[in-house]
């Protein structure tokens, strides 16, 4: 009992559990997901979508897993097998990591880093290393021209990503997530929520799509644009190493969605409900993260009807959308957001 | 191009006279040379030569008037070899079939692809298939089969005995190689990239060898040959009945056509006139057909842009379509419903009322694709500029169909050379001026609306009666002669070349035209010098079958 008092064995506990934790939600959620969209998907395309393993097909992520671990792991000759094995596991581990920044109610996150946002922003950018790492380590042209195109893109919407969220920085004052969602926590008269989309509209509009094309879904999938690259970065990849692909991607789309609700969208704070529970000791948190749950999962929603709705852009489209779109977009917002908090 | 068609009807009678005078002039020009010139019936002119006159013959057809090089055939005649050649003129209205006698031993013949572009596939499968060596053409290597196959198939004297064409320790060889060149000095180093035989956005098993700077494409080769059956030379062991089911199997999106225009030249050859409401229940059959298969192109078109909702809309309103179909024959795909003479049998009761269902159905769903396409900025960026071929360079290709329509030439064979009794509807020739991606889609979108209107006055007039010809006899032998059929498929101008030797139940020979066949030779030719999505989506806009292509 005296090791407990330890505040570094404290901190060393907290922190496993913080990481078994967010491993433990992200999991859940992409699991979830992968049923999740191919039901939304299939419902727009007007077909069922899996209904055959457990009910209303929900056990299919579990076959989906199953099939994947019994596959043949198929390493292709002449490929650099150092790079070609570590891409998954980065792919993978670079997914996780800005998640611990990201939490789901008050003090219900893995990591309170003073600089949780910048954080944010420099590892999310890494996975783009991971996708390259696949692209160059299959030695394969598909793979390639996945590869290159990942660079060039995640060139083009990384900068207008970052920029639009420096307005929110300026105006709470702190790179924490905490203080960000607390920041937001207010309402006027008690009903309309002072969440910061209605601050910053400009910065959401070019966070949303930045952070969409950070995801790689459509209409930005472009690095593993089916149609044209097979199947991009990951063509050569199977069973297992495929899997953890796929997870990383869905994996970034949970922490994308979450990121929006965190920055603009109030975190775990909703008026009316948020206030009556503020006193209800572990309640509280329940609340919380359903709120937050909940939200990320109307973007998730309206993210997959964007994938049901749009096509796919074009490589030269999405680069100039994002520097001559996305761009100047962000930097406008910078300074209405410098001379408005000024006056 | 517009005010021709209302004076048409006059235009055929005044070819009457330009036709005897045309050939006249050839018989003038060429004296000796020409060993015969007839007019074989309305529309249809035919020429005999020696081979070594056929490049001073065609250049002076080319230059009155006859610009579309419809097709190239070979044909061994055991004593002698035959080059056919099909010429459509755009401007007269007629064909011009020159039949070049070859000797047997060395075939040699001038290549016309100096004249006419469209010859380079044509005679590459003239030689792959037949032996018949085109001097002066640029590329004349194996089209459908691979390299190291011996022999020519359809030479009367090729061997059938498996594996005869087949040597051993040569399987390597199978595949057909393609050179890569290197850079030159000063260009930077480009990528070779093999897209096919199985990738997604090729429709089946096209190879494109496909050179890239980056992403930009700098050269594209199509390979194809993948899926040849030899249903040319299977043609000719089968009588004319028996290989009917086979002609669904070349286009098997759109059967009927297929049916139609193989039907349609053993009639000729066999003189053969149709029942009135067999001739309607074809056109209502063909129409439907045409329906589905731009359904499946929208289908198509949107997979490989990444529009997975459309492609599913597009297969639901398709399964109309194919619903309408399994009614009057059994069959979803591949119907084999049209017979020598007429049909197999007369369409249900209560048919042609599920056709106006579905004719009052059909315009309100794709209202929706409507909203989908034209509202959504991606796609039209994506289609709009994209792939634009002129119309010049189109004709000179041998494009048909919506291809050639989309770069604003109004040209279809249902209006210039009527064939059953499309010469009674009332319908329009859909143009684009643009020539892009874009307008290929909406020439497609737009003729769908046409045929619903086709359909709709065909079911107005359907007359009561019999569907099939009590002329036909039991076992089919037409009198010697040939029959070149064309007609408009939902993916261009279709062909099938039909010779009877005038004692055998079997086609002497039957060369068949795909119209995907033509298109796709034009396809390199527009869509360089643009990035691999651009390729993707100019690629289907051609509409490809590989089925028809390959044969």
């Amino acid at each position: 009992m005296v090791s407990v008092e330890n505040p570094l064995i404290m901190n060393i506990i907290r922190g496993l559990i913080g990481v078994v934790a967010v491993i433990l939600f992200l999991s859940l959620n992409v699991l979830f997901l992968t049923w999740l969209e191919r039901k939304v998907i299939a419902r727009i395309h007007v077909r069922y979508g899996p209904n055959r393993a457990g009910p209303y097909g929900l056990l299919q992520p579990i076959a989906d897993m199953i099939k994947l671990l019994t596959k043949e792991d198929i390493v292709p000759e002449k490929a650099d097998k150092l790079v070609y094995n570590l891409a998954p596991m980065a792919a993978f581990l670079f997914a996780l990591m800005p998640a611990a920044a990201v939490g789901i109610g008050s003090g219900l996150i893995a990591a309170d880093i003073g600089v949780g946002v910048l954080y944010i922003a420099a590892v999310s950018s890494l996975s783009t290393l991971a996708i390259l790492m696949a692209a160059w380590g299959s030695n394969n042209k598909y793979s390639l021209l996945g590869g290159m195109r990942t660079a060039a893109q995640s060139l083009s919407y990384e900068i207008p990503l970052v920029l639009s969220m420096i307005g929110i920085v300026a105006i709470v004052g702190s790179l924490s997530t905490q203080d960000i969602v607390a920041a937001q926590s207010q309402a006027w008269f008690g009903i309309i929520p002072k969440w910061f989309i209605f601050y910053q509209p400009l910065a959401f509009i070019v966070f949303f799509a930045a952070v969409v094309a950070e995801m790689g879904r459509i209409p930005f999938d472009l690095p593993e644009s089916e149609s044209e690259l097979v199947a991009g970065f990951h063509t050569e990849y199977s069973g297992m190493k495929f899997a953890m692909f796929m997870f990383a991607e869905y994996i970034h789309f949970v922490v994308g969605s979450a990121l929006v609700v965190t920055l603009f969208l109030g975190g775990w704070h909703l008026p009316i409900i948020s206030p009556l529970v503020e006193n209800l000791g572990w309640i509280k948190y329940i609340v919380q993260a359903g709120i937050f749950v909940a939200k990320m999962y109307v973007i998730i929603f309206t993210l997959m009807w964007v994938r049901g709705t749009l096509t796919r852009t074009k490589v030269d489209h999405v680069l100039s959308f994002g520097w001559k779109g996305l761009l100047p977009l962000a930097l406008a917002n910078v300074v209405i957001t410098g001379v408005v908090l000024s006056i | 191009m517009a005010e021709e068609k209302p004076a048409k009807e006059e235009k055929v009678e005044e070819a009457q006279e330009v036709k005897h005078e045309l050939l006249d002039t050839l018989k003038s020009k060429f004296g000796e040379k020409i060993l015969e010139a007839k007019l074989r019936r309305p529309r249809r002119l035919q020429v005999r030569i020696k081979g070594e006159d056929l490049y001073p013959v065609a250049e002076f057809l080319k230059n009155s008037g006859f610009d579309h090089l419809s097709c190239i055939s070979g044909v061994d005649y055991e004593d002698r070899i035959e080059a056919v050649y099909h010429i459509w003129s755009y401007p007269r209205g007629e064909l011009m079939q020159i039949n070049a006698e070859l000797p047997r031993e060395n075939p040699e013949i001038a290549s016309l692809v100096p004249l006419y572009r469209a010859a380079d596939w044509h005679e590459r499968e003239a030689y792959d298939m037949v032996g018949i060596i085109f001097k002066g053409h640029p590329n004349l290597k194996r089209m459908l089969l691979p390299e190291s196959f011996k022999g020519h198939p359809l030479r009367k004297d090729f061997k059938t005995e498996p594996m005869s064409w087949y040597s051993e320790g040569e399987a390597e060889m199978w595949e057909t190689q393609v050179e890569v060149s290197p850079p030159e000095e000063g260009e930077t180093e480009t990528m070779v990239l093999n897209i096919g035989p199985q990738h997604p956005s090729t429709h089946g098993v096209c190879r494109l060898v496909t050179t890239l700077s980056g992403e930009t494409v700098v050269k594209i080769e199509p390979v194809i040959g993948y899926l040849h059956r030899g249903v040319e030379k299977i043609a000719e062991k089968r009588t004319y009945p028996q290989f009917l089911p086979l002609t669904d199997r070349m286009d098997y999106i759109s059967s009927i056509t297929n049916n139609l225009a193989y039907v349609l030249a053993v009639e000729e050859l066999l003189g053969v006139k149709v029942p009135e409401r067999a001739e309607y229940l074809r056109v209502i059959l063909s129409e439907l057909q045409r329906i589905a298969n731009h359904l499946m192109f929208i289908a198509a078109f949107g997979a490989d842009l990444g529009a997975w909702t459309v492609m599913m809309y597009g297969f639901r309103e398709r399964e109309m379509v194919l619903d309408l179909m399994e009614q009057v024959s059994g069959q979803r795909l591949l119907y084999n419903f049209l017979r020598i003479g007429g049909l197999k049998e007369d369409v249900p009761e209560g048919w042609v009322e599920n056709v106006r269902n579905f004719l009052r159905v059909l315009p309100e769903r794709l209202a929706d694709y409507k909203t989908y396409f034209y509202n959504n900025e991606i796609f039209i960026k994506r289609c709009e500029g994209v792939g634009v071929l002129e119309p010049e360079l189109a004709i000179e290709l041998g494009v048909t169909g919506p291809m050639l329509r989309a770069s604003g030439v109004a040209r279809d064979v249902r209006k210039d050379d009527p064939y059953s009794i499309y010469d009674r509807f009332d319908f329009e020739v859909v143009t684009e001026e643009a020539g892009d991606t874009l307008a290929r889609f909406n020439v497609r979108f737009r003729e769908i609306f046409e045929s619903l209107n086709i359909i709709e006055q065909a079911l107005n007039d359907l007359p009561e009666g019999e569907v099939r010809s009590p002329e036909v006899p039991k076992v089919i032998r037409p009198p010697k002669g040939e029959a070149y059929s064309r007609i408009e498929s939902p993916k261009g101008e279709l062909a099938y070349y039909i010779v009877s030797d005038g004692k055998s139940p079997n086609p002497y020979r039957v060369k068949i035209r795909s119209p995907a066949f033509c298109n796709l030779s034009a396809f390199p030719h527009y869509a360089t010098g643009e990035i691999i999505p651009d390729m993707i989506v100019n690629f289907a806009s051609v509409d490809i079958v590989m089925g028809e292509i390959d044969r």
